[in-house]
């Protein structure tokens, strides 16, 4: 009986774990059985209309595309590469679908993940997905000048192992920047009425710290519904209004030999600290913003309350655009640290914010790699955000940038755009190409949307290319998962330490907890980490051909001048 | 003729307990089979503990083809600088919720017994219940929305009062504990008294005619005859919750946790939730849950070992 048992036992767990899946096992002789391409002057996906349903799956809730199939971007997709692409969108943030599928071992033609998920390295090397260079070379060549000439960066950049496995979307080329100034990725705002009060009053611009806490203590008595500084919330990454004080206060990320240098342990992050927590210290940080989420950060500035903004702006845009009175408006404001410095703010090109790869459980990579080819060609671009030539847009004289159509902005003032669904399929968004062909002018635009893009253009003279920063960590290290272990560590230390800091009773006690959490961090394995970020900080440097990193360690940097609220010749749509 | 018949009943019988049988012991194969695939089967999964199975995203990779690493993921958690606070406050909340959540729907169940006007007795019944059919999320909410520092009516409240200057945070580390039993107090004490007031309503309503004839009164009602009857579903109930002590309710503290409250509210479940789960951390989760297991089984055969010594009752 026991024996019976026993053997029904260890059946039973057998069973249980070969239903488990696994990766698929196809290879390069599973590609053979389909037709090559060795044109690259013709596009790729004109070879080949035949029906496929794409079933595409999307690590991001809200990255839904409710009119897909219906409206006029799907049908032409449908039109051009014969793909139905079926999207379907992850329940939750936290990417617990997606280990399920992956586990699960049936895994949908086309994964999108977000680009610091640990899987856009995982998924290659544990061969779950084609390298594109693979799928170009066999079937789509038309693909290979777009990212192995004209967007080389982005190759550069984004290889393994000398490969390209996934596509990133909101990637900035610099073959569609050039040298345009960006705006920041994060900005300090001032409200406007309560900050020419402060002007005119007490003669304060509020560009040096202690003009600052003049001014806000001067509305926040004034005003008792004042709240004088509005921060971002404390996450599990930390808080963002201390990376972006960071940046306003000129902490670099490179030391002046070239070699990396982690920003929190450089003598000046101790400013940002200090700043931080007198503005606690003395009531200008809200008690609330210490234990509040994104929902109460919103609510505080949409009612208008709100002196100084230190959030991440894009972050809050409904919230600025709902303001309860027409007549408040924010301004950028440009505050410095105790040497003067100009501040160094990151612009808002991104490398990537998450990656679409081809898995190998698709049954037609050579289909699906048109799609790819049609969807990131400047046609594919035009279509999934300004429609048809002739129908929804046509070009300006010069062929630089697109206009809209009368029948466009008849449909747009008619409230009509459904049938377009424009603004949806995001997941092979280029954004640079989009911002450099977008069109100009006011139409189509509502004053809100004109209101947020304008926000922080200002603060453009002090934006700069902050790529070097974004590390590439060799992800073929032997070590490298003790490194995302160990980065994971000395991260949680941090986030969980930093509001102490901020909420300490004095800059003593402050810099206390600061220099314990730092020893903390280095107790848990900081210095491996920071080794590991420098070699990724030589690397990215290296692709992307640059001596220096640093801005202001850069030969052409020239310190910007402007008033106190930036340069307002950058507003586009502000008078 | 009389020993014919007995046979053919008796042979009846026979044959219908042997179709009853079948059908009895097929109905108990299911939750045998229930029970093989979905409780032991997955104990399998168990080796992830010893082994290098973190970020191999294919579990069954992680599984059978990573290497063995001994005790090292234990040893992970053992020096992680969380470890004490996340044991600590495991630990704490759990005992602090056995001195006063479990011995409050006690109390409750023998008050509401108590209560002599039904209407009464069954509108506080029913307000005491309702907390607990919302979920953590809607009720956290709610709650949060009371406390919060700038807009909630707690703050506003004591400060008319004149019981405090400045808004009261009760999202701060030196709070957590108190919100997270007060919370789960009010939110549990009415359901958790429903198994009490049952097991009162099944005491012999004779013991209680007898007491009053002795002349006991209401307290001496409760203490001497309602406490002692229900003494057994007590033990059982406590020796669960001993061996529970390392299990605390994820969502509540999902819920209420935040940055700056962390150091008081990292418990085991938030931490493999956040630092395994999330980071696909397989191996080191298994690790954690593996002694999480262990030390509850202890607990659980103590308290019933304890149990047994003290009141002679015991679930086994």
């Amino acid at each position: 009986m026991k024996k019976i048992v026993t053997t029904a036992l260890a059946l039973t767990m057998l069973c249980s774990m070969t239903a488990c899946g696994g990766g698929s096992e196809r290879g390069d002789e599973f590609l053979d059985q389909f037709t090559q391409i060795t044109d690259s002057n013709t596009p790729s996906w004109t070879y080949d209309t035949e029906d496929y349903d794409v079933d595409w799956f999307i690590d991001a809730s809200w990255m839904l595309w409710p009119t897909n199939g219906a409206d006029l971007v799907s049908r032409t997709i449908y039109q051009k590469t014969g793909c139905k692409v079926n999207i379907r969108v992850a329940s939750d943030e936290e990417s617990t679908e997606l280990s399920t599928l992956v586990s699960s071992g049936d895994l949908p033609d086309v994964i999108t993940v977000k680009a610091n998920s640990t899987y856009t390295s995982q998924l290659p090397s544990q061969g779950y997905v084609w390298s594109m260079d693979q799928l170009m070379e066999r079937f789509a060549p038309s693909m290979i000048n777009r990212y192995k000439v004209e967007q080389k960066d982005i190759y550069n950049w984004f290889q393994q192992d000398g490969k390209l496995y996934g596509i990133p979307n909101l990637c900035y080329s610099d073959n569609y920047i050039g040298d345009e100034k960006l705006s920041p990725n994060g900005g300090f705002l001032v409200r406007e009425d309560w900050y020419n009060e402060v002007v005119t009053t007490l003669g304060e611009d509020m560009t040096t710290k202690e003009s600052f806490l003049r001014g806000v203590e001067y509305i926040t008595n004034k005003y008792s519904k004042a709240i004088g500084v509005q921060i971002d919330p404390f996450t599990a990454s930390g808080n963002l209004s201390a990376t972006w004080l960071a940046q306003y206060f000129a902490v670099p990320y490179e030391k002046t030999d070239g070699t990396y240098n982690h920003q929190i342990l450089d003598e000046k992050y101790k400013e940002v600290i200090s700043f931080l927590n007198t503005l606690s210290v003395e009531g200008y940080i809200n008690e609330a913003n210490f234990t509040t989420n994104t929902a109460g950060v919103n609510t505080n500035i949409a009612q208008g309350n709100v002196f100084v903004s230190m959030v991440t702006p894009q972050n809050y845009n409904n919230a600025f655009a709902s303001l309860p009175d027409k007549n408040i408006n924010y301004i950028p404001l440009v505050l410095r640290n105790d040497a003067g410095d100009a501040p160094v703010l990151q612009d808002l090109r991104g490398k990537g914010y998450m990656f679409s790869f081809i898995t190998k459980d698709c049954d037609r990579p050579d289909k699906v790699i048109k799609l790819f080819d049609y969807m990131t060609s400047e046609e594919g671009q035009l279509l999934i955000n300004f429609g048809v030539e002739g129908d929804t847009f046509e070009w300006d004289e010069n062929h630089e940038r697109v206009q809209w159509t009368e029948k466009y902005i008849q449909d747009y003032e008619d409230n009509n755009l459904t049938q377009y669904g424009f603004g949806y399929c995001n997941a092979l968004l280029n954004q640079s190409f989009y911002d450099k062909v977008s069109p100009v002018g006011k139409e189509c635009r509502t004053d809100a949307s004109m209101y947020i893009e304008d926000l922080k253009a200002p603060l453009k003279p002090y934006s700069y290319d902050y790529t070097p920063s974004f590390l590439l960590v060799d992800t073929q290290r032997d070590d490298y998962f003790d490194y995302v272990e160990q980065l994971d560590m000395v991260n949680r230390i941090w986030s969980q330490k930093l509001p102490e800091m901020i909420a300490a009773s004095s800059n003593t006690e402050a810099l206390s907890i600061y220099n314990s959490t730092v020893q903390s961090m280095k107790n848990n394995g900081l210095d491996f980490v920071v080794s590991v970020m420098a070699e990724g900080y030589q690397r990215s440097k290296t692709a992307l051909g640059v001596e220096k990193g640093w801005p202001v360690y850069q030969e052409d940097y020239v310190a910007p001048v402007t008033g106190a609220n930036g340069d307002f010749s950058y507003y586009k749509y502000k008078d | 003729m009389k020993e014919k018949t007995a046979n053919s009943v008796t042979q009846i019988r026979k044959k219908k307990w042997t179709v009853n049988r079948w059908t009895l012991l097929f109905m108990a194969s299911l939750g045998v089979v229930f029970l093989l695939v979905f409780n032991y089967a997955p104990m399998y999964g168990i080796i992830l503990a010893f082994k290098k199975g973190d970020y191999v995203i294919d579990i069954r990779k992680a599984i059978f083809e990573s290497s063995w690493v001994g005790f090292k993921n234990f040893e992970k958690f053992l020096i992680d600088p969380q470890f004490k606070d996340v044991i600590v406050n495991t630990l704490c909340l759990n005992l602090l919720s056995l001195l006063i959540n479990f011995p409050a729907p006690i109390i409750f169940a023998l008050f509401i017994n108590e209560v002599r006007n039904k209407t009464f007795k069954k509108t506080i019944q029913t307000i005491s219940y309702f907390p607990y059919f919302l979920s953590w999320i809607v009720f956290g909410g709610i709650i949060l929305n009371i406390i919060n520092p700038q807009t909630g009516i707690l703050s506003d409240l004591l400060m008319r009062l004149k019981l405090i200057d400045a808004p009261l945070n009760l999202g701060r580390s030196e709070y957590t504990w108190g919100v997270l039993i007060v919370t789960a107090l009010i939110k549990g004490v009415g359901w958790g008294s429903v198994i009490y007031v049952a097991a009162i309503a099944g005491i012999d309503t004779a013991m209680y005619e007898a007491a009053d004839i002795d002349g006991a009164g209401r307290w001496g009602k409760m203490w001497f005859i309602t406490l002692p009857s229900i003494i057994p579903t007590i033990t059982v109930y406590l020796i669960l919750s001993i061996s529970n002590l390392l299990n605390s309710g994820f969502e509540q503290i999902y819920v209420f946790q935040n940055q700056i409250n962390l150091g008081a509210s990292e418990v085991i479940d938030t931490y493999v939730y956040k630092y395994g789960v999330l980071n696909k951390r397989y191996s080191y989760t298994t690790a954690i849950g593996l002694l999480k297991s262990i030390i509850s089984l202890v607990l659980l055969i103590s308290a019933n070992f304890i149990s047994k010594k003290i009141t002679g009752k015991g679930i086994y």
